[in-house]
């Protein structure tokens, strides 16, 4: 079974809008069970040393990261983001934009792209006109509290399984943007692959998104990591769940109902959670859901897993 | 010793754009102080903005009708200018904020939220205004920056 790690890859401190103090934010991570956060301001990065350094002393992974908050898109940069200033960030150049730093060392991520704009929240809704994914390694498919009941992140997984369709290769993660301590709440983490080095993880797609729960898929009687290749042709799925906190799943009333296989290798199915499903897949993608229940609402998306990449060598 | 004041209108058509206003430190010193203030800080015409958030509305939610009460949570609708500080070296941070009374320090200590400790140089330096969100049919803005 591979090792996934919870993660919260979107926080403010009081170094842009949000009201925490770097202090702030590493305590009330540690008791939400983070293994990891990364600390993505507004287009500054002055609360990142005394955010690694805190994380550190009490061993929480802290990322280096900025929010490039444009007045036509939010995209977060992890890693080394010193290659791009934000202002320069405009409808035209984007794409040279996105290449010249991911080929710096940034992991960027589409952040909230279908969130209400301005007036609401300049540049929450996604305007700049990227067409070279191939730098871009993460979607937030998930953005804010009760992430799987908002309508902008159902419209959010449309756009990413558009961007799927055409052969981009993109990781699930979701992005609470968090502010305050008190006032946020959220029941829903990115679970990622490695917890040294979560921006290689992010890079290959190693990720899921979740409601708390754990994930375990087996394809061919093997742990599969998300992200990878997989041969045209017949595959068997095992895909189970894990109550990866305690608690958690009486305390949100989170009841796993079935699995869901999705993407343009496969025809739609819908199975059992367990279920031993045969798949002949072709290339293309296909990535897996968990619906069910949680906090008195029913058949809502309780995981959604960065997809495997079917590839047709024949 | 004050190395730059400013005070300007910016009208509409200057919204979606940075301001680059460029200065000369005569000197270096111990710290660099910028005092930036901002007015109207929100749109007071309540139809006018509930007009502004419908129209939104349609680009984020289209198909979605919603009624005057459902758009007043988006209420008031606030001006923000985000203020940013380059150094002779290159950018130190902005301050992306709601906030229409702003001081900042910066000194190779410690700077004030925002921006990154910075030894104050002789030298160009640059204070980046940029209208994020801008409501109102014009924003004032006034700016003053010293050196100690
Ligand atoms: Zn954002
Ligand atoms: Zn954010």
């Amino acid at each position: 079974m591979n090792k996934y790690y919870p993660f919260e890859l979107h926080c403010h401190t009081f170094h842009s809008d949000g009201e925490m103090s770097p202090k702030t934010l590493v305590n009330a991570s540690k008791k939400r069970g983070y293994t990891g956060i990364a600390v993505t301001d507004h287009n500054t990065v002055s609360a990142v040393d005394e955010t690694v350094a805190l994380g550190k002393e009490c061993g929480l992974k802290v990322i280096r990261g900025i929010e490039w908050t444009t007045f036509f898109g939010h995209i977060t940069a992890l890693g080394n983001n010193t290659a791009v200033d934000w202002r320069e960030i405009d409808m035209q150049n984007i794409d040279a934009i996105i290449e010249k730093a991911s080929k710096a060392g940034a992991v960027l991520t589409v952040a909230h792209p279908k969130r209400h704009g301005s007036p609401m929240c300049k540049g929450c809704y996604m305007e700049l006109p990227i067409t070279k994914y191939q730098y871009i390694s993460g979607f937030e498919v998930w953005s804010q509290k009760t992430p799987n009941r908002e309508g902008y992140n159902l419209r959010a997984i449309e756009l990413y399984d558009s961007l799927l369709c055409k052969g981009n290769r993109l990781a699930a993660v979701y992005g609470y943007d968090w502010h305050r301590e008190k006032a946020d709440y959220s029941y829903a983490y990115t679970f990622i692959g490695d917890k040294d080095e979560p921006e290689r993880a992010i890079k290959s797609g190693d990720t899921f998104v979740s409601a708390g729960l754990g994930l375990d898929v087996k394809v061919d009687g093997q742990s599969l990591p998300f992200g990878s290749e997989l041969e045209a042709g017949k595959h068997v799925f095992e895909i189970t769940v894990v109550n990866f906190f305690e608690d958690f799943c009486s305390r949100y009333g989170v009841i796993p109902k079935g699995v869901a296989l999705k993407g343009s290798s496969c025809a739609e199915r819908v199975a059992a959670l367990g279920e031993k499903l045969t798949v002949n897949c072709s290339e293309g993608y296909l990535r897996i859901e968990i619906f069910g229940d949680m906090e008195g609402a029913s058949n809502l998306t309780l995981a959604l897993a960065s997809p495997y990449y079917v590839i047709d060598r024949r | 010793m004050i190395v730059l004041h400013e005070h300007r209108r910016l009208t509409e058509s200057e919204s979606c754009r940075h301001i680059y206003i460029p200065f000369e430190a005569p000197c270096g010193g111990n710290a660099l102080t910028v005092k930036f203030s901002f007015q109207p800080a929100t749109l007071e015409d309540r139809q006018q903005s509930l007009e502004i958030i419908r129209r939104g509305m349609e680009i984020y939610e289209p198909g979605i009708r919603r009624n005057d009460a459902e758009l007043e949570e988006f209420l008031p609708l606030k001006n923000m200018l985000t203020l940013s500080i380059d150094s002779p070296d290159g950018f130190i941070g902005a301050a992306h904020r709601h906030s229409v009374n702003q001081l900042h320090k910066i000194s190779a200590q410690k700077s004030s939220r925002g921006f990154v400790p910075c030894a104050v140089t002789k030298g160009r330096w640059i204070i980046t205004v940029s209208p994020f969100h801008f409501v109102t049919p014009y924003v004032d803005f006034d700016l003053e920056v010293s050196i100690e």
